[in-house]
């Protein structure tokens, strides 16, 4: 952190003097380059910057419009269209995009179709977006309801008359029930998995949004409870107590629980809400992090965790809430679900640190991404309370914040 | 039924197989936005997007994945949980793109924009040709001093993705299994090395 800290003593980055003399060469001395590059080793954000400025000062390089036409050895648009869509065969993708980069015409073309095909909201097409007709939830219903019905296959007419089609009725679903018990045999984890869910939508205790949960308005467990009114509020959610046993029968079958089990548990403890709670389930959602559960899901658990935890503290520190989210989201394998409930928590996250210009953006992005449905409400009545909050709040601007909160 | 907590995969399925109506329209509500933000850009390319405009193409696009009792939708093949939204991209692309070959700007606009996307950046001929030639020497450069690692061509395609033709790293990011950290450390790696030993 010292040596991070010479690089620049006001802001934690490196100046704009300290970036044009990467690019012109003018080299500071070994040990202030070593530490200028374990500083950009750690932060995106000035490494973006450098990269940009290498590139303006390389501009000679760029390529001079796109030739109209294809040469003969081109891959067809359709490959490029699917390469910048993210579905083009995995034997093709390398040797295209190795063409497109060498290519003056598919070079140019893929980037154009990257740039229209990216998630990320663009700020000149907000407005028409959220006016349009088909963005409307009683559009949307008519147009299902008129337009887009299966046609179920019709069955042959195997048997004539009332009795044979119910005796066949009958003993088809005896032959269903039957199959379906042999079948789908639950698997424990997975209605473990169900449970908790479940538990979310029976009492929202917690702020941050989790992956694969209904929707459930927040409602906090009062700060002091009796003991009564702990029973009380523990029979009023019966999925939890379900879930918790599951935990519990799966340690008494097995002392050593594997990583989804220990998420399981972690987040029937988040849920929990009980003092400690957030604590004990950082310990089980850190561990089944050490232990191979990479995924979105669980970067989000253990966020929710962090930022728990963070909020009963008398100085709260929301870095660590934040940098996971902040991953789950930059994470190109995280699934548009996940990174719409990824993003979600890291606008709860920046209101509540009262970063509220973050907020805004954040919740903005969200509501561009998800304009409709419950969680799409509570957005926007959080932006609403984040705008709100802004004018008096002028001194909590991202630019005079320590910026080394954010990386 | 909670629809919104369902995955891409499971939700299209389920519109497949029962079509209840509140599984198709949590379809719209998930999915118009992607499609109409696809259309909106893909517009631009000829002239600003209106509201009307981008809400008939949106419905074309529509159209075009349901016909023939879903065909397109049915055949679809799932590689990754997010591919379903790649191929709603490309569909509202090509939508906006026959939407233009058959009802083509005025010829005006068309010059103009002929016009545009020539000029951007072009520069004499005579200069381009040295350009070109400083382009290749360089390409050759890296390409003998990269050539002992694994990925080489790799890492040449991406410098070149980055500097010559505009993409981020994050698109660069996109188009290999890479992180943009990755992706931007290969990118200071070899400009430093095509500095230091090429230009």
């Amino acid at each position: 952190m010292e040596a991070v800290r010479s690089v620049n003593q006001a802001t934690d980055h490196l100046s704009d003097a300290q970036i044009e003399a990467q690019v012109t060469g003018l080299s500071p001395d070994p040990a202030a380059q070593e530490r200028l590059d374990a500083h950009l080793a750690d932060c995106a954000t000035c490494l973006e910057r450098l990269l940009a400025a290498e590139r303006t000062h390389l501009r000679l390089l760029e390529g001079d419009g796109m030739k109209r036409d294809p040469y003969p050895g081109c891959p067809t648009e359709e490959t490029l269209q699917e390469l910048a869509a993210g579905i083009c065969a995995p034997e093709t993708a390398e040797s295209a995009t190795e063409h497109a980069a060498h290519c003056s015409h598919c070079g140019p073309l893929l980037g154009q179709y990257l740039k229209e095909f990216t998630d990320e909201p663009q700020a000149e097409d907000a407005p028409i977006l959220r006016q349009l007709k088909t963005s409307e939830f009683q559009w949307q219903k008519k147009y299902a309801r008129r337009h887009l019905t299966v046609e179920k296959a019709k069955s042959p007419r195997w048997f004539g008359g009332f009795w044979p089609k119910l005796v066949a009725a009958a003993a088809g679903f005896a032959v269903a029930v039957g199959l379906t018990l042999f079948l789908r045999r639950p698997d424990d984890l997975h209605r473990a998995q169900e449970l908790v869910a479940s538990a979310y939508g029976e009492r929202r205790t917690i702020e941050m949004r989790l992956t694969a949960v209904p929707y459930a308005p927040y409602a906090p467990l009062p700060m002091e409870r009796t003991a009564d009114a702990n029973s009380g509020l523990a029979y009023q959610r019966p999925s939890l107590l379900k879930a918790g046993a599951a935990v519990g029968d799966r340690i008494q079958a097995s002392s050593n629980l594997d990583p989804h089990w220990l998420q399981v548990k972690g987040r029937v403890a988040l849920l929990g809400a009980g003092p400690g709670s957030a604590q004990e389930a950082q310990r089980d959602l850190e561990k089944a992090q050490s232990e191979g559960v990479t995924d979105a899901s669980l970067k989000i658990d253990l966020a929710a965790s962090y930022f728990e935890a963070a909020s009963n503290d008398d100085h709260p520190d929301f870095l660590a809430a934040i940098n996971l989210l902040r991953s789950a989201v930059d994470d190109p394998k995280t699934s548009r679900e996940d990174r719409l409930v990824a993003l979600f928590d890291l606008a709860v996250v920046y209101q509540k640190s009262k970063m509220f210009d973050l907020a805004v953006k954040t919740w903005e992005q969200y509501l561009q991404l998800d304009p409709s449905g419950k969680w799409a409400d509570e957005a926007r009545k959080r932006l609403d309370s984040a705008q709100k909050a802004l004018p008096s709040r002028e001194g909590h601007t991202i630019s005079n914040l320590q910026a080394s909160f954010f990386f | 039924m909670n629809w919104q907590a369902l995955s891409d995969r499971e939700l299209v399925e389920f519109c497949l197989q029962d079509g209840q109506q509140e599984a198709w329209v949590e379809f719209l509500r998930r999915f118009q936005p992607l499609m109409a933000a696809v259309v909106a850009r893909t517009i631009r390319r000829w002239t600003p997007p209106n509201r009307s405009l981008i809400d008939d193409l949106v419905q074309s696009a529509l159209r075009k994945i349901c016909d023939g009792n879903y065909r397109a939708m049915r055949g679809f093949r799932w590689q990754h949980e997010n591919s379903f939204r790649g191929f709603l991209k490309v569909v509202s692309s090509n939508v906006v793109q026959d939407h233009f070959r058959k009802y083509p700007q005025s010829r005006v606009e068309e010059e103009l924009e002929e016009a545009g996307h020539e000029a951007v950046g072009s520069k004499p001929a005579t200069h381009r040709v040295e350009i070109d030639a400083l382009v290749d020497k360089l390409i050759s450069c890296l390409r003998r001093l990269l050539n002992a690692e694994e990925n080489f061509n790799r890492s040449l395609a991406m410098f070149l993705l980055y500097y010559r033709y505009g993409l981020t790293a994050k698109e660069i990011s996109q188009l290999y299994p890479l992180t943009i950290k990755e992706v931007e450390n290969t990118l200071l790696r070899l400009v430093r090395m095509a500095k230091a030993r090429c230009i």
